[in-house]
């Protein structure tokens, strides 16, 4: 079977598939705009016949009915005391909440065979949104021109004992404060509406809901911290013996916490947050002054279910391997042409190109680029693709995933999204600050403590209609090579991360930051290569997509935003992009230490 | 040479027991990687274009710390755990000339976390690579320090980077130990407590902070000293607002060298209640009215002041040099060129004393064998008879003063600089407070005042309530009065708020119209930044400073009632107990 033939018989099964499943799609706008892809090869790639990417999506239980604890309803009582007492002299806001945590935070941080630091914390405190105006126009309005801020959020740590006396008293000042703050602010935001043109999006500023009431019983958590220093200290040791590793870590972080909401529109919920994660890395020094970090991480919903150390010791293995492998690796060469963005560079991709574009916030802020704002209804990616963000999902494919949350941080569940549906953008995520056409959150209202709400990712999932597998993308992509007329193509396996600027003032551009890159050679060959930065801008990249592997991976991470860093998913199956453009990365000037590590026991 | 001396220090700190302080605990790992790690950069640490360092030092601190906060008699925070790290001087260049006190030198403060446990690999591992990146820095340094100083004219005043002074030897250390967090726990709730009985209070913090541990220095001179570390700090802060809207505050503070050593809590208890009874009293209290006269400072007022005025300028390090020709970075005492002056009234005299552990029963938080450079601590006379006789030295000399006195501190924001450690004033006619006041007041009513004004204590202000204008103008910050008193010819005393002064100088000193004769010690935290910030944010760890000073009457000062809107009191009533 040749290759040319299969393509083929893929093509003509993957029109129908389309027809079948988005016959009322436009088609995708960048492959109409970009010349290259709209060629007959390259809309012949866009079409193969594997199966839809399997998705195996875990929800828990509805959990068993619990009591409120003492500090929910000692929150319930205070607000709806303030909020009277505020009425009785006229100056009561027109919405309050309360948000408070209770967390217990474990972690065991080992490297070079030693523990560095151990610790086991207990810490509470309160988040106090309080909203002076009316849903049209509010405090939370953000101004033209105003620089983005931590918003108008009023944080306080909380006694570690439900001690209602000690708990009322901060309420009470706080929530004073909150409300002059934000009658304050009321005034400046209706003065600057006065004099500035009217903003192109005149969406409320609040949305109306229906308040939730929901109680879970507590977060509980098990874990032996002695147990795991024990097994985190000889697992460390396995950097020792590498003299070009100058730093490295295996750092375990437990997480429980019970979240309690309270809202002058009787909003309530209890609901406990478990979390746990091992998370290996390492650094090395070439002899060109590049630094290189590489890191590994377990995440999992309880700490049960981190995993045993031979599966530590592998990944560990791995990482002291890749980082030996880059440091021989030759540096990047800057590069256009097509690539394979495996898994959870996939992820990663869309979670940067496309997610924090997403944001229903940025869609009416003027300050915005708003890449996407008038794109409803509009094709813009792929026709095969779908996108969603389900908080719903604890698990996906067996992999327990980070942005898995029942309620949002504005007391609102949790749910899906269907952000894009055959190429085609369909919503926004939303928290309670309305976007045009769109009046209601769909529970992406989320923040770090201490910081104010807005519109973020939680589980990001890619999904493809129709895919090949992954030895067929992989011919697909020295396909596109042979046609570009490129030396190779270029081949994402990790990511560290990325970034993206959304405001109109800088380029709207994006960067991901990928770690194991490999130029593929028309004749097989893989060749990894270091210091390279994937750099693009988002209308064209999405574009670009031209087939998806019958694979899913998921990054789970930490993702940074305005409102503070908050715990994210990412999941999509391998895919191909047309066109991507790699920069090399600005080189280091340091020099590796002068001296060779110390000999292990000393010098004597 | 340099290694012979290195096998010295080795060996004084490998077996401490063989010195004049035996049954002391063996050192831990961390210190025999730092020897090992010295030893090797010292012979090898080199780089084309960069010579090898002259001068290398580590100091651990090796302590335990344990904070607990409370409000209301509830806990707020707790956590205990080790905390060690390795501070680094190393020094390319010359004593005459080195990479030291250059405008970044904050930038190139070294220094590398070691981890909870004592591992030698690990710490051996952790100095590699931080002292690889304090040479290449002080190359960097040095590089553009010389560059600065071949634009520069010759400047008579240049004094040598590094003072040749003799480290000392000597090994004091006691058996780690870990702070009792439940006793801790317990202090915080019950000093916090107090303030449930009092709805008056809007607001309360109790912070107990317990260090302890040990604190090595080795250098390539052959320094290798060890002492024991120890210190409880207690503060507690209360704040309300008044009906009018004005927000007041109070704070005292409770210090020992351990626990045990605290004052009894029933002690404590009563002064929280007295505090807690102010602070209801200073709601009610009148508001201070514009007055120009002399004014009495008693109690830990009179350390406060001192420190406001006085303690930056004794220390005699000079300025970093600027990054520019010309440049001098800010930070040069105003003390300079007053040497042989009088700068206090006759009688009147200034001693630092980091050796004395406490005063008049009363322990001093200054307290150290040896400083951060390793050079012995020493009685250091000041002023004598009101003037000016020298400066407290580290080892960055400066004209006149060659040598290290032995007062070279660090925070973690600062490096090593001259700081006071217990800063004690006695005045050879001093009067007893009675007295004091009765001049004040003979001298107020020659000004045709009714009353004089006495301060019996200043906070720092809550961050929320500094104003901005403290900062600006001439002249020191004293900070916030928050215990003042208009004290009447017949004896009475009269609680005002709202006090603030205008800036104070430093030659308001030299006049003093009386001074008592016994002083109760103050002690603060410095960031070591120097003025006027230092006094307006008490940072949670720093330099620890005591001063000892007796009462002080100022001749003329300026009291100013406050001026401007308040912010509202709370809208709604306070929750009931």
């Amino acid at each position: 079977m040749t290759y040319h033939r299969r393509v083929k018989r893929l093509s003509l099964l993957g029109v129908m598939c389309a027809c079948a499943s988005s016959a009322k799609h436009e088609p995708p706008v960048a492959q109409r705009a970009v010349g290259p892809a709209g060629s007959p090869a390259a809309a012949a790639l866009a079409d193969p016949t594997g199966p839809a990417t399997r998705i195996d999506a875990r929800r828990p239980a509805p959990p068993p009915a619990a009591k409120p604890d003492p500090l929910l309803e000692l929150l319930a009582g205070e607000l709806q005391r303030s909020m009277t007492e505020l009425a009785r002299h006229g100056e009561a806001p027109y919405h309050a909440s309360y948000e408070a945590g209770d967390a217990r935070s474990v972690s065991v941080f080992a490297s070079f065979g030693a523990v560095s630091r151990s610790s086991d914390v207990r810490h509470r405190w309160v988040d106090i949104d309080v909203r002076a105006g009316d849903h049209k126009l509010d405090s939370s309005h953000r101004m033209r021109g105003a620089r983005p801020d931590r918003g108008q959020t009023r944080s306080a740590a909380l006694p570690l004992a439900d001690d209602e006396y000690a708990i009322r008293s901060i309420l009470w000042l706080q929530t004073d404060a909150a409300s002059k703050a934000a009658a304050e602010q009321l005034k400046r935001v209706q003065a600057s509406a006065k004099v500035t043109v009217k903003q192109d999006d005149d969406s409320d500023d609040f949305s109306h809901e229906t308040p939730a009431a929901h109680v879970e019983p507590p977060a509980a958590m098990t874990i032996d911290r002695g147990a795991w220093e024990a097994r985190l200290r000889p697992l460390s040791q396995l950097f020792r013996g590498h003299p070009d590793i100058l730093d490295s870590s295996l750092t375990l972080t437990a997480t429980s916490e019970t979240d309690y909401f309270v809202s002058s529109e009787g909003a309530r919920y209890q609901v406990p947050f478990v979390h746990a994660r091992i998370r290996i890395q390492a650094s090395a020094h070439t002899d060109d002054g590049m630094e290189l970090h590489r890191f590994e991480t377990f995440d999992v919903a309880t700490p049960d279910r981190l995993p045993g150390d031979a599966d530590i010791r592998a990944r560990i293995e791995l990482v002291i391997a890749d980082l030996d492998r880059l440091r021989r690796a030759p540096i990047v060469e800057p590069y256009t042409g097509p690539a394979i963005l495996e898994g959870q560079a996939a992820g990663v991709f869309f979670h940067e190109v496309f997610g924090h574009r997403i944001e229903g916030h940025r869609q009416k802020d003027d300050n915005e680029g708003q890449t996407f704002a008038k794109k409803i209804g509009q094709a813009i990616t792929a026709s095969f693709l779908d996108v969603y963000d389900d908080p719903t999902i604890a698990t996906l494919n067996g992999v327990d995933l980070n942005g898995h949350y029942p309620f949002d941080d504005e007391g609102v569940p949790g749910q899906k999204a269907s952000l894009i549906e055959g190429g085609v953008l369909r919503t926004f995520l939303l928290g309670r600050s309305p976007a045009r056409g769109f009046v209601h959150s769909n529970g992406h209202g989320r923040r770090q403590e201490g910081r104010s709400v807005v519109a973020r990712q939680g589980n990001l999932i890619v999904t493809a209609a129709h895919t090949v597998d992954r030895a067929t993308l992989r011919r697909m992509l020295l396909d596109e090579v042979r046609r570009q007329g490129k030396p190779y193509g270029m081949l994402f396996k990790e990511l560290d991360g990325g970034f993206t600027m959304t405001t109109t003032f800088s380029p709207q551009a994006f960067k991901l930051l990928p770690v194991m890159v490999y130029r593929i050679y028309p004749d097989g060959r893989e060749e990894l290569v270091r210091g390279a930065d994937l750099e693009g801008t988002p209308l064209t990249a999405l574009g670009e997509i031209r087939a998806a592997a019958d694979d899913l991976a998921t990054f789970n991470g930490y993702c940074g935003a305005e409102s503070g860093f908050v715990p994210v998913s990412a999941s999509a199956p391998s895919l191909l992009v047309a066109h991507v453009e790699v920069t090399r990365k600005a080189k280091g000037q340091s020099r590796p230490p002068v001296l060779p590590a110390p000999p292990p026991g000393g010098d004597r | 040479m340099r290694l012979a001396a290195l096998a010295l220090c080795t060996c004084a700190l490998a077996a401490p027991d063989r010195t004049a302080h035996a049954g002391g605990p063996p050192p831990p790992q961390a210190v025999r990687a730092m020897t090992d790690e010295l030893a090797r950069a010292i012979d090898k640490l080199e780089l084309p274009g960069i010579a090898k360092p002259y001068y290398l030092a580590y100091q651990l601190w090796d302590v335990r710390i344990a904070t607990v906060a409370a409000s209301f008699g509830a806990l707020t925070f707790s956590l205990a755990g080790p905390e060690r790290s390795v501070d680094i001087d190393l020094r390319i260049g010359d004593h005459a000339l080195d990479n030291s006190n250059f405008a970044d030198s904050f930038e190139h403060r070294q220094e590398s976390a070691l981890g909870d446990e004592d591992d030698y690999d690990a710490a051996r591992h952790a100095l590699w690579l931080a002292t690889d990146r304090a040479y290449k820095a002080a190359g960097e340094a040095l590089d553009r320090k010389q560059a600065v100083i071949k634009e520069e004219a010759k400047n008579p005043d240049e004094a040598p980077s590094f003072s040749k002074d003799t480290p000392v030897k000597l090994s004091d250390t006691a058996p780690p130990a870990t702070p009792e967090l439940p006793r801790l726990e317990a202090l915080a709730s019950k000093l916090s407590g107090v303030f449930r009985a009092n709805p008056d209070v809007y607001r309360n913090t109790v912070r107990v902070r317990e260090m302890r541990g040990n604190r090595y220095f080795v250098s390539s001179e052959g320094g290798a000293a060890a002492a024991a570390l120890g210190e409880v700090r207690v503060t507690v802060t209360c704040a309300t607002q008044a009906d009018d809207g004005m927000p007041l505050h109070d704070s005292i503070m409770f210090v020992a060298p351990s626990f045990d050593q605290l004052p009894r809590e029933a002690d404590m208890v009563a002064q929280v209640e007295a505090m807690s009874r102010q602070l209801s009293a200073l709601r009610k209290a009148p508001i201070v009215d514009d007055y120009a006269g002399p004014v009495v400072f008693r109690g830990t007022a009179a350390g406060r002041v001192v420190r406001a005025l006085l303690a930056d300028d004794l220390a005699g390090t000079p300025a970093p040099k600027g990054s520019r020709p010309g440049a001098r970075t800010a930070g040069d005492s105003d003390l300079a060129g007053k040497v042989g002056q009088h700068i206090l009234p006759a009688g009147v005299s200034v001693v630092d004393d980091p050796t004395l552990a406490r005063s008049a029963g009363q322990p001093l938080t200054g307290h150290f064998a040896f400083d951060e450079e390793g050079i012995a601590a020493r009685r250091v006379s000041l002023v004598e008879d009101g003037v000016f006789k020298r400066f407290l030295m580290s080892r960055t000399p400066r004209k006149g003063f060659e040598h290290s006195t032995g007062h070279g501190r660090s925070s973690a924001t600062s490096p090593v600089r001259a700081h006071p450690a217990n800063l004690i004033v006695s005045a050879s006619r001093g009067v007893p407070d009675r007295e004091l006041v009765r001049h004040a007041l003979a001298a107020a009513k020659q000004q045709g005042l009714a009353y004089v004004m006495v301060v019996d204590r200043i906070t720092t202000p809550e961050q929320g309530d500094l104003d901005p204008g403290m900062l600006s103008g001439p002249g020191s910050v004293i900070g916030q009065p928050s215990l003042v008193k208009r004290v009447y010819p017949d004896g009475r005393e009269e609680l005002v708020r709202g006090t603030a002064f205008a800036a104070v100088p430093l030659r308001a000193l030299k006049d003093l119209l009386d001074i008592g004769n016994s002083g109760v010690p103050y002690h603060y935290v410095s960031a070591g930044s120097g003025r006027p910030f230092d006094a307006l944010f008490e940072p949670p760890s720093g330099i620890a400073i005591s001063i000892v000073a007796p009462s002080l009457v100022f001749r003329d000062l300026d009291l100013k009632k406050p001026r401007g809107a308040q912010r509202k009191p709370p809208i709604a009533p306070r929750p009931a107990p």
